[in-house]
This record gives structure tokens, sequence and C-alpha cells, in this order.
């Protein structure tokens, strides 16, 4: 995971990462009131040909069924999330928003909110120890019930490199899981670096 | 001075934006609220600001809200509300009361969290898009998706299915009893020297006696059976969950229908009969070819043995 950033930085990274991730648990402990277990994070380059494999393998896309939204965030940094549910990832939503309103739009609903929230938590913990500012759009949903090539098919593909977050959530007791997949937009990355720089000054 | 200028210009431009925006306290008390909420709602902001949300609109969805403003603060982060899942949170009229197509406004929402100006205290702005013309060119646009693929289906004289869509139906039927085993029937339906109609009519005549053979046989099968205008005079029937039997008394149901009272068209009374050819799904029928194949053969028995008769297919 060299290139666009040398050793160093590659290192904070990983680090300044790894403690969003752990804020953005105890965060949703909070809000959901459930344990939340979140994987050691992945952190890659991908480019624009191989970007679907590489979600594929990490994800380690068993089964062909899969729910995703898509949700851009802009700013300082910039990109696109991707949170995809397997086939019982998101059947107990209900139970995990605290609501059992049934039908089509309500559970699409709660799998928007979910995504919104999951999202939240990670990136603005990573933006605020770098000291970037961020912004979100509303999450779209993608589609149900596709493999995941599908779902993340996208056309006219103008970058070459971006760097990939992915972190996998699983709650106790809730049989729930969802692979966050992070992209970084290679223009952000000079952007990236600045805070970087500036962490590893005020650590 | 100029700061003065700058203050009062926010305000006028957060009060006149064309965007619904308010902004509560994690208790839902309202602190500011726009025009644009006031003309729509009728509620003044005089009499809303410095008192509960609920107050002026119990009908707000009040446990939702309650925790969207509950993630908003813990995250310290931006929610939304997307039309497509919850069509409006404020039930407001829309902006097409000559036009109309809508029965609300269709809203988009974002909620976004901040400190008041000592920080002292949680806020929430609301922001309220107006989406109801892309909600409403979203609709016609996947209503009219709809209906050519209804068209796409239909057979354009009379209205009843096209040959290529039963044969859709019948691959799926097909496969079904293949599968799960139970009944499945094939029935073919001919005019009897139907040229002579037109011939002798003329063709909005023949016409005319398409349109209204569709409509008797219609009359005769159930609506989980597929009833297509296979050709010029011929008709199919994919008859689901029905063998032989049930497939007879459907056949000579039609039959009688379609001879029992002529055809008037523009004061001609025209007199009409049918030949039907009747088949049933077997193991030892492979394909639905062969399943269409056998009816076609019966049909064609029926027309050698005189006509205004249902002959079924009969293995040798």
């Amino acid at each position: 995971m060299t290139e666009l950033l040398n050793d160093e930085e590659n290192e904070i990274l990983q680090e300044v990462i790894n403690i969003g991730m752990g804020q953005a648990g105890a965060l949703l402990a909070e809000l959901l009131d459930v344990f939340v277990h979140l994987s050691v994070p992945q952190v890659c380059w991908v480019d624009g040909n191989n970007f679907v494999e590489q979600v594929v393998q990490l994800v380690e896309g068993c089964g062909d069924s899969w729910t995703g939204v898509r949700q851009t965030f802009y700013n300082q940094l910039e990109g696109e999330v991707f949170a995809l549910y397997g086939a019982d990832g998101c059947r107990h939503l209900g139970k995990l928003m605290g609501s059992d309103e049934e039908g089509g739009a309500a559970e699409e609903e709660r799998l928007l909110e979910v995504t919104n929230i999951l999202m939240g938590a990670c990136l603005i913990g990573v933006a605020e120890q770098l000291n970037r500012e961020i912004d979100f759009a509303p999450p779209v949903l993608i589609d149900i019930n596709k493999p995941i090539s599908q779902l993340l098919d996208c056309r006219d593909r103008d970058w070459r490199k971006c760097l990939l977050i992915e972190v996998n959530f699983r709650l106790e007791e809730i049989d729930f899981s969802c692979h966050l997949v992070m992209l970084l937009s290679e223009d952000s990355i000079e952007q990236l670096r600045t805070g970087l720089l500036q962490f590893m000054e005020n650590f | 001075m100029v700061a003065e200028l700058q203050r009062a210009g926010l305000d006028f431009i957060v009060d006149r934006v064309d965007v619904g925006i308010l902004v509560v306290t994690r208790d839902f008390e309202v602190v500011l609220w726009n025009r644009f909420m006031a003309a729509h709602s009728g509620v003044a902001h005089e009499r809303i600001v410095g008192s509960n949300l609920f107050e002026s609109f119990p009908e707000l969805p009040r446990e939702w809200l309650a925790k969207k403003l509950k993630s908003v603060f813990i995250l310290n982060n931006f929610a939304f509300s997307s039309w497509q899942q919850r069509p409006y949170l404020f039930r407001f009229k829309h902006h097409r009361p000559i036009t109309g197509g809508a029965s609300f406004m269709y809203q988009d929402c974002t909620f976004v969290p901040f400190k008041n100006q000592e920080g002292d205290q949680d806020l929430v702005c609301i922001t309220v898009f107006d989406v109801t013309d892309v909600a409403i060119a979203q609709k016609q646009l996947s209503e009219a998706r709809q209906r050519m693929e209804e068209l796409s289906n239909q057979d354009a004289l009379t209205g009843v299915y096209n040959r290529r869509y039963l044969q859709v139906q019948l691959t799926r039927e097909f496969s079904r009893v293949v599968r799960n085993g139970g009944a499945l029937s094939v029935l073919f339906i001919d005019l009897d020297y139907f040229k002579k109609v037109n011939d002798t009519y003329g063709h909005p005549a023949g016409d005319y006696v398409l349109v209204e053979v569709a409509q008797r046989i219609k009359e005769s099968v159930r609506t989980t059976d597929y009833l297509a205008r296979y050709g010029g005079e011929e008709f199919a029937v994919v008859l689901s969950d029905t063998g032989m039997n049930g497939g007879i008394n459907v056949a000579n149901r039609i039959r009688e229908r379609i001879a029992e009272a002529p055809f008037i068209f523009e004061g001609q009374t025209i007199a009409m009969t049918a030949s039907l050819g009747l088949s049933e799904y077997r193991e030892t029928v492979e394909t639905p070819e062969s399943l269409l194949a056998e009816s076609d053969e019966a049909l064609y028995s029926a027309k050698q043995s005189g006509r205004n008769r249902v002959v079924c297919y009969k293995a040798s």
C-alpha cells in the first residue's frame, strides 16, 4: 500500500483509521445500545480496473445476494462509501433501530439510516483527527439481492488510484453484519497527506 | 455598521430562501421558523417560536424524530430523510394548485446538529426541500415504463396477450410442472371459414369479430390462464393447473359461446364457429414447443373431422 503515500505516512494513516474506528465503535454502542464488533480496518490502494474484484475479495463475496447503499462525502476529503449488507445482514435492522414498522419503504428507510450512522461514525472520527472538513450527501439505495459486482458497477471511471478502507460490523445478540467500503478519491490525497503531517506534528 | 448589515442580510436570506428551515432544541422547542415553513403550514413564526413543535404539529412522527435527533447529537453528524421512503415530514399542500398530480408536497429533509452562540445548547437545523416535481416526474416515468411493458405483451387489435408473451408464460408454467408436478394444458382455437367474413363483409367486420371473439373467450377462462392471439384468426390459451378433463370443459364452453349467438356488425349478422385442439402435459412431453405442437395437431383433426368441435390430442 505504497505509491501515493510514503511508508511513514501509511503507518500514520493506519493509526488514524484505527483510532477513528475505535471511536466509531464506542459511539455506535452508545447510540444503538448494543456491543458493536468492528473488524481491524483493512486499508489498500485500488485502481479503476481491479476495484470491484478487490472489494469482492475483501468481503469474501459469499453468495450473490447483497443489498447495497451508496453515499457520497465531499469537501476537503471526498469520495464514496458503499455499505454492503449480506442476505441475513439487514433482516434484523428493525430490532436494531427499535422500530417495528413494516413494509418495503420502512425497511429501506432503516437501511439508509443505519448506513448514514455507520458511515458518519467512521469518517467523522478520521476527518477530525486529520483536521479536515467533511460533509455528506444523502444515502441512496443501489439495489437489493444482487451480486456485489453488479452493485458496484460504475460507468466512465476516470480515476487511476483511490484509497480503500474496509470495516466489517457485527453486533452481539442481533444477527446483523455490514461491510463498509470507503473510497477516498485521488483528488483528496493531498489533503489527506497534509492532515497526516499535521497529526504527526501534534502527536 | 457593515457587520450589522451582514447580520440583517443573513437573517433575510434564511427567512426568504425557497427552502423550509427550522431549528429546534433537544426537547423540540422551536428556535427558528422561516417564512417557507410559515407560508406552507399556516403557523406563524410568532406563534410557534418558543413553543414545542408537537403542540402545533401533533401528527408529526414523534418517535422517529426523537431517534433522528439522538443519532444526530451522539454522532455529531448529518441525518437525512428521502421522499422515496418517507414522502413528507410536514404535510403541506403542493405547489400545483391548478395542474395537480400530487395531493401533498413531497419532501427531502436534512438534519444538521450545531451549538448556539454561547456553546451551551445543542440545536438541530432541519431543512425541508420541496421535491414534488421530481417525485411526480419519477412516478410518471415508472408508470410509462410499466405501461410500455404491458403494451409489449399485448395484441394491438384484441387487447389480449400476444404470441411472444404466451410463449414466455408457457415456458414458465412448463418448468413449474416439470419441477413441482401438477397439471397444465394448452388450447388452440381457430375460427372456421374466417376468410369468408373478410371477403364478404370487409376487413372492419373481420376485425370486429376478432375483438368480440377474444372477449367471449376471455369470459370463459380464469384470470390465471393466459389467453393470446396466436396468429390471424387463431387464439391460444395456456390453462394452468388444468388437465385434460378440466380443459375439455373450458374448450366446450368457449366453442358454445362462439357458436351460440351471431356477431352483429353495422346491421349485418355474422354467424361464426370455431375448432379447438387441446393437449395436456405428461412426463413424456419434453418441451413447451412439443406441447404446443400437440395442441396444434389436435386442432388440425378438429378441422378435418368437420369443424365446430373440440378434439383432444391422443398420443399414438
